[in-house]
């Protein structure tokens, strides 16, 4: 059984603000901490990458080399790469 | 004459009026306490952007700070511009590219919607707990005092306590808690490092640093200089990005770095590179969001909007290399440049100044050409007021709370004149005035730059808005400014022709301009546009009354007991004695703080060098020096800032009466009175900030004699009034001021400027103050602005306010501030907007610089107070800014509920 996922932790939530998003598949305001829906799919966070390395809760390495942070959003990285397989909340 | 017996109403019961005081003039309004004449709604689109905006928070990203710091570490050694500019192509690349639906603008800040960041590159020891060493060091130096005694608005998008995975950073931001690490890694990584921490280290030569750091513990100084807002208070220029389009500019500097390579003076070609760097950021950046809109459009099933984001996409690529084809594109570059300078330094007051002049030929083109309407235009308006109303500045709390009221201050000026001297306003202008009515928001603020030739719709459209309570468009004298440009700029080349061009930078920072030819289908269109860097950085808000505190208790801060200044030692026998030992000790702080500031800002330029800004801006480009370098046209821009000028001036006026002229008491007893604030409570024990609402200390521990001095200091002669005893002393210290800020030097080697603007300052910098001479209690706001009255006390209508207001030359300042309270009964209909006109008239004619309304009734504002959760979109002027009444502090509410309201303005 996966861990549930969070919206904030799905590709299709838009950040409004640190409480909440629109969530682009379904058209609504979400709470970024409220349990995602059958659609989710992971957003690209460095904690989604086979290069980040974690370190304590909220912090870890980037290539094994730089400080970096699980919840930070790796769409723009050229380094990133997918580690998870992609998942659904059951 | 009015003196305002019968206009009392519910307030007669508080204790304003039991002080004599009348916070009404004219005739009781007979309307309902929501009444406004003119509402108007955005369209559907916007309306829901808008709601959009009502619902969120502001927050804060660390994705910039992030990626800034991680390049800058890996760059040690490299030439310090060039690893500036690879440490912000290294954050504009990794921004995280959001779009709403209905969007026809993007890209911000950061990811969210109204997000900012900190930059520990400037300062870092404000994100450290209290414990912490690097905050002690902080508050010993007087670097947080001001936060000390800001206050925050409870409601808005304020997020002002902690909880669940969120965090309540300065009481304004919300950040998420998985990202507090990184921020105190990053503070950490920053600690020696950083402008703050590089210009303290070398401010401490100044002779007598521990003067200026007295001044910042006991919040006569409000603020810093160089690591906390030093950009700002300025007017954009988006000539080039318009002109030559990115690549274009590219191309330009790729020729001069072939130009300069290996030749003297090598830094230009070290500036050209960098320059490249970072538009290759910009560049990135704007196809991020490309990306994302056809990711979008991908998965979008509606077609309008699938359609849009394809747009977007298409947009955004086009922009990244080339100059706009349309109004719209045009409208969105300047846009994406704004938001870039905006993410390249912490900055207020970042202007557009005359956009609807600078965007006209592309506007004018589609109007001919049957590609654009006017509805369409007032779309696109609107969704440019929602981008800049999302904006968000990070900054400490005395910065962004006691300063800004979390206001980010971009200011559209409309008229004025263009460069052959004739009136410069347009239809485009009309629909921007439009816009601001339909979507009433915070930003862009508006200003009118009125002139004689300024074309009477302009006016009566500029009326119109007052009209809807939103408190903008600002009314500025055109000439006025010009002559204040001419003075000011005459040693570096300002023709009259050039002051033409000027604008506003921030709420009211009169700002050098010039002209630039931009050609479209073979039409040459000369635009104006700001050339000068930021011109509000130095001395940043002096607490004058504060400052009269310290002379009557011989140097010492009656707030904190701790020794400000050197004792004068003076018996002060004669009211020329005591203002003599006032101006010795104004000048030794602003010796004191504008050397200090001077380091400060030569740390900023040398650490974070402005790029962005700099490319834009005339003749950075041409002669390849950033702007911290003197690299722009005009360079004559650091300032003296004042807060309380009235308080101050009021309260010579009643020592001179009460304490030399007519002895009426000693100055011994009325140290004694100020010391127990007249006998009542301090506004912090009460809760309370004007004088409208007070309370007495038990009578056992009152002297009455306190009661009588306190009774002599409010009868004493009062600013506004038309009052030759108070105003002689008006225009004595202004012309004073004026003509002292010259003698000291800016980081650029200039002459400094005195501004004379209040912005929230009059808050925490009364709450810093004791009771005062003039019969203001102690912890209660200043008067606010410059020239505005104090509450309650100007009795004898509008006009004599002006006749006070202008008995000094308002062009020899960079700016001076008055702003007044009308009921909306008092400018109904066209009648009532032709008086309103011939007031503003009558003000600017008699050379006054600036006047700004609240059309609003008092008593639907006592009514927010008490019920904020019926007016969310609740607009109120404050002092140079427009903002939600909800997210304002209380000291700064009450100050404005205070405000003497006219209800008749012939």
């Amino acid at each position: 059984m996966s861990e549930p996922k969070s919206h904030v932790d799905c590709e299709n939530y838009l950040t409004i603000d640190v409480f909440k998003g629109f969530c682009s598949q379904g058209k609504t305001m979400v709470m970024a901490d409220d349990d995602a829906c059958v659609k989710f799919h992971p957003a690209m966070k460095c904690k989604q990458c086979k290069k980040f390395t974690p370190k304590e809760e909220t912090l870890g390495l980037c290539m094994n080399k730089t400080v970096a942070y699980p919840e930070m959003y790796a769409k723009t990285c050229d380094w990133f790469e997918q580690k998870d397989p992609l998942t659904a909340p059951e | 004459m009015n003196d305002g017996s019968t206009a009392f109403d519910e307030t007669s019961k508080k204790t304003g009026n039991e002080l004599g005081l009348s916070f009404k003039y004219g005739i009781s309004p007979t309307s309902e306490a929501g009444y406004r004449e003119i509402e108007k709604e955005p369209c559907p689109r916007v309306k829901a952007i808008r709601d959009l905006y009502f619902e969120t928070k502001s927050s804060i990203s660390m994705e910039f700070p992030y990626w800034y710091s991680r390049r800058w570490f890996e760059l040690e050694g490299e030439v310090q511009i060039v690893r500036r500019a690879e440490a912000l192509k290294s954050a504009f690349s990794h921004l995280t590219p959001i779009i709403f639906p209905g969007e026809l603008l993007v890209m911000g800040k950061t990811h969210y919607l109204r997000g900012s960041y900190p930059m520990p590159w400037l300062s870092e020891s404000f994100f450290m707990s209290v414990e912490d060493e690097m905050y002690q060091d902080a508050l010993k130096a007087g670097m947080v005092s001001a936060d000390q005694v800001t206050k925050w608005g409870k409601g808005g998008g304020n997020v002002t306590e902690s909880g669940g995975n969120i965090l309540s950073v300065a009481g304004k931001f919300g950040m998420r808690k998985d990202e507090l690490s990184i921020l105190i890694k990053l503070a950490h990584m920053w600690k020696d490092k950083s402008v703050e921490d590089i210009g303290h280290k070398y401010e401490m030569m100044v002779p007598g640093y521990d003067i200026k750091e007295q001044a910042m513990r006991s919040v006569i100084c409000m603020f810093d200089s160089g690591y906390t807002i030093p950009q700002g208070r300025e007017v954009m220029n988006y000539y080039y990005p318009l002109q030559y389009g990115i690549g274009g500019i590219i191309e330009m500097c790729n020729e001069k770095i072939a130009e300069t390579a290996g030749l003297p003076d090598m830094d230009r070609l070290y500036f050209y590179r960098a320059t490249i760097i970072a538009l290759e950021g910009i560049q990135r950046w704007m196809l991020n969001y490309a990306k994302e809109a056809r990711r979008l459009a991908a998965i979008e099933q509606n077609p309008g909007q699938k359609r849009e984001y394809q747009e977007i996409g298409d947009r955004l690529e086009w922009l990244s290399e080339k100059p706009p084809r349309d109004f719209h594109d045009a409208l969105q570059l300047h846009w994406t440049f704004h938001v870039a300078v905006l993410n390249e330094d912490c900055i207020s007051g970042l202007s557009p100044g005359r956009l609807g002049q600078v965007l006209y030929p592309w506007w004018r083109r589609d109007m001919k050409r049957g590609t654009l309407t006017r509805e369409r235009t007032m779309e696109l308006l609107e969704c440019m007021r929602m981008k800049y109303t999302e904006l968000d500045c990070f900054a400490s709390m005395g910065v962004v709370g006691g300063v800004l009221s979390g206001n980010t201050f971009n200011n559209v000026c409309l008229g004025g004149l263009a460069k052959d001297g004739s009136d410069a306003s347009n239809e485009l202008e009309l629909l921007i005035l439009e816009s601001g009515m339909t979507c009433m928001s915070p930003q862009p603020t508006l200003t009118i730059l009125y002139d004689e030739r300024t074309s009477e719709e302009l006016l009566m459209k500029g009326v119109e808005c007052t009209k809807t309570g939103t408190g903008y468009p600002a009314w500025i004298g055109n000439q006025t400014g010009m002559s204040f440009i001419q003075k000011n700029y005459q040693d570096e080349g300002m023709t009259l022709e050039e002051a033409r061009s000027w604008a506003i930078g921030g709420c009211l920072e009169t700002s050098p301009c010039s002209w630039s030819p931009l050609k479209l289908d073979g039409e040459t269109h000369w635009i104006p546009g700001g050339s000068g860097p930021a011109t509000s950085v130095g001395v940043h808000f002096l607490a004058t009354p504060k400052i009269l505190e310290l002379v009557l208790f011989d140097g010492v801060d009656q707030r904190t007991g701790e020794r400000v200044l050197p004792a004068h030692g003076r018996n002060l026998d004669s009211y020329e004695e005591l203002w003599e030992v006032y101006k010795e000790y104004f000048s030794e702080i602003v010796r004191v703080v504008a050397l200090c500031n001077n380091i400060q800002m030569d740390a900023w330029r040398k650490i974070c060098p402005s790029l962005i800004n700099s490319l834009l801006k005339p003749d950075c480009l041409t002669n390849g020096k950033d702007l911290g370098q003197g690299g722009c046209r005009f360079n004559t821009t650091f300032n003296i800032e004042v807060c309380g000028g009235i308080n101050l001036v009021n309260s010579l006026a009643s020592l001179k009466k009460n304490v030399y002229d007519e002895e009426n008491h000693t100055l011994d007893e009325l140290r004694s009175a100020l010391k127990a604030n007249f006998g009542y409570r301090l506004a912090d024990e009460v809760g309370s900030y004007s004088l409208i609402e007070q309370e007495k200390r038990e009578e056992e521990l009152t002297d009455p004699r306190w009661a009588k001095i306190h009774r002599q200091c409010l009868d004493a002669p009062k600013y506004g009034n038309d009052n030759p005893y108070v105003d002689t002393i008006l225009q004595e210290w202004e012309e004073w001021l004026c003509a002292m800020s010259h003698d000291y030097p800016s980081m650029y080697d200039k002459p400094m400027y005195s501004t004379q603007i209040s912005v929230s300052t009059h808050g925490p910098q009364g709450a810093a103050t004791i009771a005062t001479p003039d019969g203001r209690l102690g912890g209660t706001t200043y008067a606010d602005g410059s020239m505005s009255a104090y509450p309650g006390t100007d009795r004898n209508g509008p006009y004599a306010l002006f006749a006070s207001a202008t008995c000094w030359d308002h062009s020899n300042a960079q700016n001076s501030q008055l702003n007044m309270k009308v009921h909306p009964s008092a400018v109904r209909g066209r009648e009532g907007a032709r008086k309103f006109l011939e007031l503003i008239r009558a003000y600017l004619r008699q050379g006054g610089f600036h006047i700004q309304f609240n059309v609003v009734d008092s008593k639907m504002l006592r009514s927010a107070q008490e019920h904020p959760e019926n007016y969310r979109d609740l607009l109120i002027r404050v002092a140079g800014f427009t903002q939600y009444w909800v997210e304002l502090s209380k000291p700064i509410q009450d100050e404005v509920i205070a405000r003497t309201e006219y209800g008749e303005v012939a």
